[in-house]
């Protein structure tokens, strides 16, 4: 990330209020992190379901009335999680800045976000040979965020340098 | 042999030491463990919506059930595997931790719960399948599931953070 955005930028996350407090704080962190698994589970449960049944396995209704269901719960899960991220973030900025796992997690999420609401907004995508394949990517991209936002957290995680 | 003695031979066998002191092994479990949360209790959320009439209320709860369950199993059975071997690295540092010996204790009322749905209400199934909002024993399993589930996750969290050294040291209680 810090070769995107500018040092300045990150000190200036950690160097505002939330950061400070966040920082300073023995117990936001903690409920933070709870929220922000809560988020996930929510966004990967949905996501997961959705995919899997555009690629045929998840539950066997038509795939456009399943995803107008089940695509409020992801965004849902989703905010949930960016709303508990971002202050995670600013309370230690130029660390994630620096990290490695970080940025992979964000290039992830982005893709995942565009490929989904590629996937949900364009006409027929669902039930073709594309939004199969889409499908997949986007599986593929929403649990390596999971697992590359576990990674920040720990020195060392299957070759992934956080810092 | 009692209980903790147990516990603290697991902490001083040469498998527990290599989990906790490896750079790999504790969080790539850890990570293993989050993923199968998100399959299983991600779809279980899905059918106790269902079973609240939340969602796919078109779809008959049977087909949620059925399309639904094998994964929440797997999932279920990731993280279970995986939790194993968690306690296994430190079982001295979450054998003293409430927020872990609260989240053994909701497990399996969770358990049961699901027990209680396969062998009490699933058999009448034919009744109520197509109905939006299902009665109110499955509605009650559904909410019970979710609040257990929920539950779970933050003491899970919890458990992370207050088996930690660190966190003990700062004696926040």
């Amino acid at each position: 990330m810090y070769r995107v955005l500018p040092q300045s930028f990150f000190e200036w996350c950690a160097a505002t209020p939330l950061g400070k407090f966040i920082a300073a704080s023995v117990w936001t962190m903690p409920i933070l992190e709870t929220f922000h698994i809560m988020g996930l589970v929510l966004l990967l449960g949905a996501a997961f379901t959705l995919n899997l049944t555009v690629l045929g396995v998840g539950v066997r209704i038509p795939t456009d009335r399943l995803a107008r269901q089940l695509f409020p719960w992801a965004v849902g899960g989703l905010l949930i999680a960016i709303v508990t991220g971002i202050p995670m973030f600013m309370s230690a900025a130029p660390l994630y800045g620096h990290s490695g796992p970080f940025a992979i997690k964000m290039s992830l999420l982005l893709s995942a976000i565009v490929l989904q609401t590629v996937n949900h907004n364009v006409r027929g995508m669902y039930g073709s040979k594309v939004g199969r394949v889409i499908a997949c990517l986007t599986l593929v991209c929403w649990f390596g965020i999971a697992y590359a936002g576990r990674a920040i957290a720990f020195s060392n995680l299957l070759g992934m340098q956080p810092y | 042999m009692s209980l903790v003695a147990l516990v603290h031979w697991i902490n001083e066998t040469g498998f527990s030491k290599y989990l906790r002191e490896s750079e790999l092994a504790f969080p790539l479990t850890e990570a293993i463990h989050l993923i199968g949360l998100g399959i299983s209790v991600g779809t279980i959320v899905w059918v106790d919506l269902r079973l609240l009439g939340k969602v796919m209320r078109d779809v008959r709860v049977s087909e949620v059930v059925s399309r639904l369950e094998p994964w929440a199993i797997g999932g279920f059975t990731i993280m279970f595997v995986s939790g194993i071997f968690l306690f296994l690295g430190k079982p001295d540092n979450y054998y003293s931790t409430t927020a872990f010996k609260l989240k053994m204790l909701l497990l399996p009322l969770a358990g049961l719960n699901v027990l209680f749905f396969h062998r009490s209400l699933l058999p009448t199934i034919v009744e109520w399948d197509d109905r939006a909002t299902p009665p109110w024993q499955s509605r009650m399993v559904g909410a019970v599931s979710m609040s257990l589930w929920v539950v779970i996750i933050v003491l899970g969290r919890w458990t992370a953070y207050f088996a930690d050294p660190l966190y003990r040291s700062m004696k926040l209680f």
